[in-house]
């Protein structure tokens, strides 16, 4: 005899219940907190490495730098004033869970930081589908790439809470058009806020500084507290 | 390509429930899929099926159902459902538009065989 059992939950659940533990220590830490994603090569660590440059003492930012194969971009990281930067390396996995997330920050020192970023290893698709506790997702898309890739890769482009279109020195020499990727991008997000800037030109960095310092500022009150036990 | 985990972590999960409800064989697990998920249908079905062989699922089925992708126009709030995107609205040509749902990602049940 057959019998349908009604389950009605998430695939993930297990990470998800991760990453509201996750949330809810930052949240007791009234620390920010980021997940950067984006495809390889549109520069995710060479926008750190200038964030780094530029905030330097004024505001202790907790890195942690996922991988496929080496912890080249931590060193990078830790080269560029990094104080506290620790490698994820996936050994081959195409994006971070809230299991390695956990594991890695139950190693940190994270009293006194202000800004926690986690760069996600480089990949549109897969890092979509993994919550790992942050507040808000980050996506970048370089002009380099197709302006539809909002169209091509929805999913990270909806969880997004901003995007930050990087090369734009190179704006011109691709047929890359930031008004249609902005149009893609609130299609799929009409929430979603867009900021464009070179890292290498340093125009834009300034709206991208502001962003972080917004998001650093905001009141103890405001940071979700996604299944923390108010008694501890 | 991450269907491989997604797939290993729904095994947890329905092996979790066949233990806790305390259930004999489950034939089915039904699952939920929407285009924007990020997840690839025939790619989870495969490692899935894969990873199924010489485990307490070995005989269990996995079945998925599509979620449709409505999107709306914001000039003439005309509603179309689509699988692929479209960037321009079928009705009017407006480039207004905004796709509404399509995120879906979950067991929906699972069917069960008494002896």
């Amino acid at each position: 005899m057959s019998e349908i059992i009604p389950i009605g939950e998430k695939v993930l659940s297990d990470n998800d219940r991760l990453a509201a533990e996750i949330r809810a220590r930052l949240a007791r830490l009234n620390l920010p907190s980021l997940n950067l994603v984006s495809s390889p090569g549109s520069g995710k660590t060479s926008l750190l490495e200038k964030t780094l440059a530029h905030f330097g003492g004024r505001l202790r930012i907790a890195l942690i730098a996922g991988d496929v194969q080496t912890d080249n971009d931590a060193r990078r990281l830790a080269a560029a004033g990094g104080a506290l930067v620790r490698p994820i390396v996936t050994g081959g996995a195409c994006h971070l869970d809230a299991r390695m997330v956990s594991r890695v920050l139950a190693e940190m020192e994270l009293e006194g930081c202000g800004l926690l970023i986690i760069e996600n290893v480089g990949n549109l698709v897969c890092p979509s589908s993994y919550d790992l506790g942050e507040d808000k997702k980050v996506v970048l898309l370089s002009t380099a790439e197709g302006d539809d890739k909002p169209l091509k890769y929805p999913a990270i482009f909806r969880r997004a809470a901003l995007l930050v279109i990087t090369k734009t020195d190179l704006l011109g020499l691709s047929d890359f058009d930031l008004e249609r990727a902005a149009r893609h991008a609130r299609m799929i997000n009409p929430e979603i806020e867009i900021l464009h800037l070179s890292s290498r030109s340093g125009e834009g960095m300034a709206d991208w500084y502001a962003w972080l310092e917004r998001l650093t500022r905001r009141p103890a009150a405001a940071v979700p507290d996604a299944g923390g036990n108010p008694l501890e | 390509m991450h269907e491989i985990s997604v797939a290993a972590a729904l095994m947890r999960r329905v092996l979790a429930e066949k233990e806790a409800r305390k259930l004999e064989r489950i034939s089915q697990i039904v699952l939920q899929i929407g285009p924007m998920s990020g997840i690839m249908p025939d790619a989870l079905q495969f490692a899935y099926d894969s990873l199924r062989e010489g485990t307490q699922l070995e005989g269990t089925e996995l079945v998925i159902h599509s979620a449709e992708l409505t999107t709306c126009c914001r000039h003439c709030l005309h509603l179309f459902d689509s699988r692929l995107m479209h960037t321009r609205c079928p009705r009017c040509g407006s480039e207004e538009l905004q796709i509404m749902g399509g995120d879906e990602f979950f067991i929906q049940y699972l069917v069960t065989e008494k002896v």
